[in-house]
């Protein structure tokens, strides 16, 4: 494993949340061979670490919360290609090593160097299957759809990754939006139910998955990233006579409340190029005083 | 034949030092109680009542919070609370 860098194994990378152990290269590596990673996907598993490690991102409240968060990992770049990840058919799934191993090898830390163990210092209600690791790589096949390490300030040409704090994916299904406008409406629907459908005026976060038909009706009509998201976000405001009840953030009576921030939507192509789906990534508490996600290039 | 194997352990090879838990005081007369909200909503709300239950009992409070729930309290205020407190109450829950 530790072929796969030319970093020092006593080279210390920093504290392994809940309980802020030290990680050595080495540790790292350790855990990446637990996790099933090849040499060639340490530089991803340590983007990876470094990107979690940002305070911006959290780990530690990520780690021990109750909600039962996980680590995402979104792979772009070149790097994605060269060591076989999977941006298609069940991307977010199982059956490729890489996808599968990468984030695998994040949790193993918490778990092996941080005392992340449920009913100790991780303390989910639920959890779910994602804390096992969830990690993909973006389809960066159409140069229509600027790649999401792009949209986050990496220059093109290099790989980078991306780390999400979420609590679970759930997949969302319309066959009868046929255009940009009543596809914007369909998603927009299933984000106002992410997490309660009363919850609204910020403080989550969401990644939400296109697959390639969804895309299709979108570039078809001319929309690129920054439209979609734009209109996601207008179209997941909502009056407060439909949120009437039960909000957990109120927004002083505003007539047009939010969903999210508009930080906190993040938008990523993965999936095959048949099935009219979506995935959102249920995000966590966001923004300033919860888990941001965090990009990091990846340095051979 | 036989066969070499090197064992590599994944964790930090290090064992915490286990204090003992201080023990309870037997009476809060004279104390200084701190009352830790971690910004979770409602938990002042719990405070709250907390401070004006000790206030009726003529038990001096101190109020401190940290910024967010979702990340650990920063050093300032835990040296205060170690510094000025003698026993404090934590609203952990929304």
């Amino acid at each position: 494993m530790l072929q796969g860098t030319r970093r020092a194994p006593d080279e210390i990378l920093g504290m392994i949340p809940p309980s802020g152990e030290v990680c050595t290269v080495e540790k790292a590596a350790i855990n990446a061979v637990m996790a099933g990673c090849m040499p060639e996907y340490f530089p991803v598993v340590l983007a990876a670490l470094d990107a979690a490690m940002d305070p911006d991102f959290a780990w530690q409240g990520l780690m021990s919360t109750t909600m039962g968060a996980g680590v995402c990992v979104i792979v772009n770049g070149p790097i994605a290609r060269r060591i076989g990840m999977n941006w298609q058919h069940g991307a977010l799934g199982h059956g490729n090593r890489p996808n599968a191993t990468i984030a695998r090898a994040l949790q193993l830390m918490v778990i092996n160097l941080g005392g992340a163990v449920p009913g100790g210092m991780d303390r989910s209600t639920h959890g779910h299957p994602g804390k096992f690791g969830l990690c993909f790589a973006e389809d960066e096949t159409d140069d229509a759809w600027q790649p999401l390490a792009q949209s986050r300030g990496i220059e093109p040409g290099k790989s980078a990754v991306t780390v999400f704090g979420f609590c679970g994916t759930s997949i969302n299904n319309t066959e009868t939006a046929r255009d940009a406008d009543g596809l914007t409406g369909s998603l927009s629907m299933c984000l106002n139910a992410f997490f309660h459908p009363q919850h609204a005026g910020g403080g989550l976060a969401a990644g939400l998955v296109l697959s390639g038909e969804y895309w299709g009706i979108y570039r078809d009509a001319g929309w690129d990233r920054a439209r979609i998201h734009a209109a996601l976000l207008e179209g997941t405001h909502r009056t407060q006579a439909e949120i009437e009840s039960g909000v957990t953030r109120s927004s002083g009576g505003a007539s047009s409340i939010p969903k999210f921030d508009p930080g906190d939507l993040v938008l990523v192509r993965a999936g095959s190029n048949a099935g009219l789906f979506s995935t959102i990534i249920h995000g966590w508490g966001s923004g300033p005083s919860g888990s941001q996600p965090v990009t990091r290039e990846i340095v051979p | 034949m036989t066969q070499s194997i090197t064992m590599l352990d994944p964790t930090s090879e290090k064992t915490n030092a286990m204090r003992s838990r201080k023990a309870p005081p037997a009476s809060l007369d004279g104390l200084t109680v701190g009352l830790l909200d971690i910004s979770k909503d409602q938990g002042d709300h719990f405070l709250d009542r907390l401070e004006v239950l000790f206030g009726e009992r003529g038990i001096k409070v101190e109020r401190f919070a940290k910024p967010t729930y979702a990340k650990k309290a920063p050093d300032d205020v835990t040296a205060s609370l170690a510094e000025r407190c003698d026993v404090v109450v934590e609203a952990l829950a929304d």
